[in-house]
């Protein structure tokens, strides 16, 4: 490049207006949401106070699509307050705790943690599961059910399911979203305690249904759950089988409600397993050997792999979270400590090396208390146009 | 684009808002999309390209990124990060948002890019009122609206920003 001599008397007006320091007024709005959503969630949070208009770009669907974008998955944990101190306002009131991950992780962004208190009908709750950044919380025993997102203090509750806890046990509660209908859906699975051999199934659509509905369940195949209620591709699904041969992944499309199920390989060691979702990818887990076995072509037979062998059982029962740009697996490792007590462990494993790297210990929960989702800030709440 | 490769000597004429005159060799302009898409269209290379939106400051600083990526397309991506991190490193704020406008303007994406991040990280664990100061941003908030955003906060734990 040669810069050229400056040709004679430029046009006065328009050399000062170029010259003269740019501001972010004139950044066009698009731009502006570019560089906000490059920021961390508690710098986001403190723009949202700047101005009326930065809480608008924030709030919008735009930015959530570039925040998104830049795939900020992150670690929801729910921890209950205690409710023998209730004179301490921060330990009695249960609170949320987000951890932001990070692509390649970096040691020093874990030591911030976002912290939200909540509700006091929120205590003695569980995180079960979480759908675009809505958690969903419920109480096994008394069947409080809520839906919220703390990142906006939004919060709903169900209506009490119709069975109680002297008829039923539930043994899982799903949350799921289908894009066609824009409806968010709970299903709950349970069996009835005086015929423990009959599956139950209710239903709730949020911003729709007055009350939870009963899903008849076919009988076929005549499965028992042996695992949570993970959400993909429009349904439900969950482990079940009915011998040592016979083993099946069943599922419940929330969209037609209709009950379905495919063949799990025989060779695939369902004992003591958790199923879950990585990257779009169905996976079986089996806690005690740590190999991860991933069906590459959803509802495909043959497309189950075994594709991580991972050795760490020292650090506990492993839960893949997310493949990283350099193909490393993000997990997290789940140990029981005390009694009732889980110490949770974020960790990298390079399938290469197979070099498995301790990041971080993320406290002690409680059982089933900590989910992984991507926080929004733009809240289907919004849309729901619930009372929160 | 097999006339850039044979014509690679080939060079032209930018023109910037304050009327400075840049003679730019065809590969570095072509880091520019929107150039690149001007250059597709026929329009002659003989012609000066004026870039009513971009002042002399800016389009040397713009030029000078395009040069660095240009001529080394081939070589390593860690010379180039530290390049970019060289490149930006005590500009100002105006200058930045300059270069962002420029960049946006000139469809430059790794340029956008790397601004965009730099004025994040320059607003990142600031103070609410800060960030205001820092851009000149007008607090535009009604009393009640201010109250809104304290309620969608309330569930964060005081000492929050």
């Amino acid at each position: 490049m040669r810069r050229l001599k400056r040709k004679a008397a430029p046009n006065t007006t328009a050399s000062n207006a170029a010259v003269s320091a740019a501001t972010i007024s004139d950044v066009p709005n698009p731009i502006v949401c570019d560089i906000l959503s490059r920021l961390p969630l508690n710098s986001i949070f403190t723009c949202k106070r700047v101005s009326k208009a930065w809480r608008d770009l924030i709030l919008d669907p735009h930015f959530e699509r570039l925040h998104l974008s830049r795939s900020p998955l992150s670690l929801f944990f729910f921890r209950n307050g205690d409710i023998y101190n209730i004179y301490n306002s921060n330990s009695a009131s249960s609170h949320f705790e987000i951890f932001q991950l990070h692509d390649p992780p970096v040691l020093e962004h874990y030591n911030a943690s976002l912290k939200f208190k909540t509700e006091v009908y929120f205590s003695g709750m569980h995180i079960e599961a979480s759908c675009n950044g809505l958690i969903l919380l419920s109480n096994w025993s008394d069947g409080r059910v809520i839906v919220c997102n703390p990142l906006r203090a939004h919060h709903f509750i169900l209506p009490k399911p119709p069975k109680t806890v002297k008829d039923i046990r539930t043994l899982g509660i799903g949350f799921g979203h289908s894009p066609a209908t824009d409806q968010y859906k709970v299903l709950r699975c349970y069996y009835l305690r005086h015929n423990p051999s009959i599956l139950g199934f209710d239903i709730y659509t949020i911003g729709i249904d007055d009350k939870w509905r009963s899903i008849g369940y076919p009988g076929q195949p005549r499965v028992v759950l042996k695992s949570q209620l993970v959400f993909l591709n429009g349904a439900f699904h969950w482990i079940g089988f009915e011998n040592q041969n016979s083993q099946f992944i069943c599922y419940f499309d929330i969209e037609k409600e209709r009950f379905g199920s495919f063949p799990l390989p025989s060779h695939i060691e369902i004992t003591f397993q958790y199923l879950g979702v990585v990257d779009n990818w169905l996976y079986i887990c089996l806690l005690d050997v740590q190999k991860v076995w991933v069906m590459k072509d959803y509802g495909d037979f043959s497309s189950w792999t075994l594709e991580w062998v991972i050795e760490g059982a020292r650090l506990g029962s492993a839960r893949p979270l997310k493949m990283l740009k350099d193909g490393t697996l993000l997990m997290m490792f789940n140990k029981s400590s005390e009694k009732d007590s889980i110490k949770i462990t974020l960790a990298s494993y390079n399938p290469q090396t197979r070099v498995l790297k301790k990041i971080k210990h993320c406290g002690n929960s409680l059982w089933g208390a900590s989910v992984a989702d991507v926080p929004r800030f733009f809240s289907p709440m919004d849309a729901l146009k619930l009372q929160c | 684009m097999a006339s850039s490769i044979e014509n690679n000597n080939e060079k032209l004429t930018l023109k910037s808002s304050d009327g400075e005159e840049f003679l730019v060799e065809k590969h570095v302009a072509l880091q520019s999309t929107l150039l690149q898409n001007m250059l597709d269209s026929d329009c002659s290379s003989a012609d000066v390209i004026p870039l009513p939106k971009i002042d002399a400051r800016t389009l040397a600083l713009v030029l000078g990124y395009c040069k660095k990526h240009a001529d080394a397309s081939s070589s390593k991506q860690g010379e180039l990060n530290s390049f970019d991190s060289e490149f930006l490193k005590d500009m100002d704020m105006g200058a930045l948002f300059n270069l962002v406008l420029a960049a946006n303007f000139m469809e430059i994406k790794g340029l956008l890019d790397i601004a965009a991040q730099k004025i994040a990280d320059t607003i990142k664990d600031k103070p609410h009122q800060e960030v205001r100061e820092i851009f000149h941003v007008e607090n535009d908030y009604t009393p009640e609206e201010e109250a809104a955003v304290r309620e969608e906060n309330r569930w964060a734990f005081e000492g929050f920003p």
